[in-house]
């Protein structure tokens, strides 16, 4: 049943100083419905330090999930066959930010059930 | 050893008659070098081609001027995305049959020397999380043509077609981890999204 088990992107992106709130407004306009679309369910928004800072940067935790394997393929694939998705963050978002990953976790109670394939 | 493979793709639709004499030509050229593997693909390759004709051997395998001649007749083929290569970091057992799959990749020439090595690194090890890959071959390219300026080639060998379907592409060693390096939403992204994944059966 690996397909059932909830894997977990975590977005952690740093904008640059005094530039996360503008960040987060092109981000919602910009990348959520699309990512909604294709089937990533958003989980949280978590801002560190819990408040705008205006000359350093905050950094971003934004935690989306899909279901398994499938919901990881099924998502990405419909991602790449969208220019605007690359556009979106190698032309729009990169002017905006500082650093960021992306990390893929599920919960350790799922790691065998997601390695037996 | 030095190493060739050509993906043919057919024009939609190619007549019977169109497309025998290609091919008795290709069986003609496959049969006269040391290793040579022609095989029509299988149902569920991505711009695989229709045909994947592989070649092998201790000297740079060639196209004779008849099969130069054929690939080149846009009425009986719509493209070929080639490489050659001479072998890479390899490892299993590649005797025996079941599934040869070929994925061309394209690395992208802004990526720096440290991701690329990383990248190499962490494909290489698949096999150690994922068994049913049975025989493996990673290899720069040297020369290059169809869709893209292929850069790397990765082979492997399954016993069936299952292994690459199911355990390949679904355990999160894959998925999680090796494929940031091909995922444009990743912040490692390195490897141009079109690629040709192709296979096919072997004896």
């Amino acid at each position: 049943m690996s397909d059932a088990a909830t894997v977990y992107l975590i977005d952690q992106v740093t904008p640059k100083p005094g530039l996360a709130q503008a960040f987060v407004q092109a981000w919602r306009e910009r990348y959520v419905p699309g990512a909604q679309a294709r089937g990533m369910r958003l989980e949280h928004i978590w801002v560190t330090p819990p408040l705008w800072l205006e000359d350093q940067s905050n950094t971003l935790t934004i935690i989306w999930s899909v279901r398994g394997a499938e919901g990881f393929w099924s998502m990405s694939y419909q991602g790449r066959q969208d220019p605007s998705l690359q556009d979106w963050w190698w032309n729009e978002a990169a002017p905006l930010i500082e650093s960021r990953q992306r990390h893929i976790a599920s919960d350790i109670a799922d790691l065998a059930n997601l390695a037996a394939v | 050893m030095f190493n060739r493979i050509d993906l043919i793709h057919l024009p939609p639709g190619l007549a019977a008659a169109e497309r025998e004499p290609l091919l008795r030509t290709l069986r003609e050229a496959a049969m006269q070098g040391p290793e040579c593997m022609l095989q029509p693909t299988l149902p569920g390759v991505y711009n695989g081609g229709d045909y994947l004709w592989r070649q092998r051997g201790a000297q740079p395998p060639f196209r004779t001027v008849a099969v130069q001649a054929l690939l080149s007749q846009p009425h009986r083929v719509a493209q070929v995305d080639s490489v050659a290569f001479r072998d890479g970091e390899e490892g299993g057992n590649w005797s025996g049959p079941g599934v040869y799959r070929a994925l061309l990749l394209s690395v992208k020439s802004s990526a720096c020397a440290d991701a690329l090595a990383r990248f190499e690194r962490e494909v290489l090890a698949m096999p150690r999380y994922i068994p049913s890959i049975r025989a493996w071959r990673l290899s720069r390219v040297t020369q290059a043509a169809g869709a893209r300026r292929w850069t790397h080639v990765w082979e492997q060998r399954y016993d069936e077609l299952a292994g690459l379907n199911g355990p390949y592409m679904l355990h999160p060693y894959h998925w999680a981890w090796v494929d940031r390096w091909f995922d444009p939403e990743s912040p490692d992204w390195i490897v141009d999204t079109h690629l040709c994944h192709s296979f096919c059966e072997m004896d």
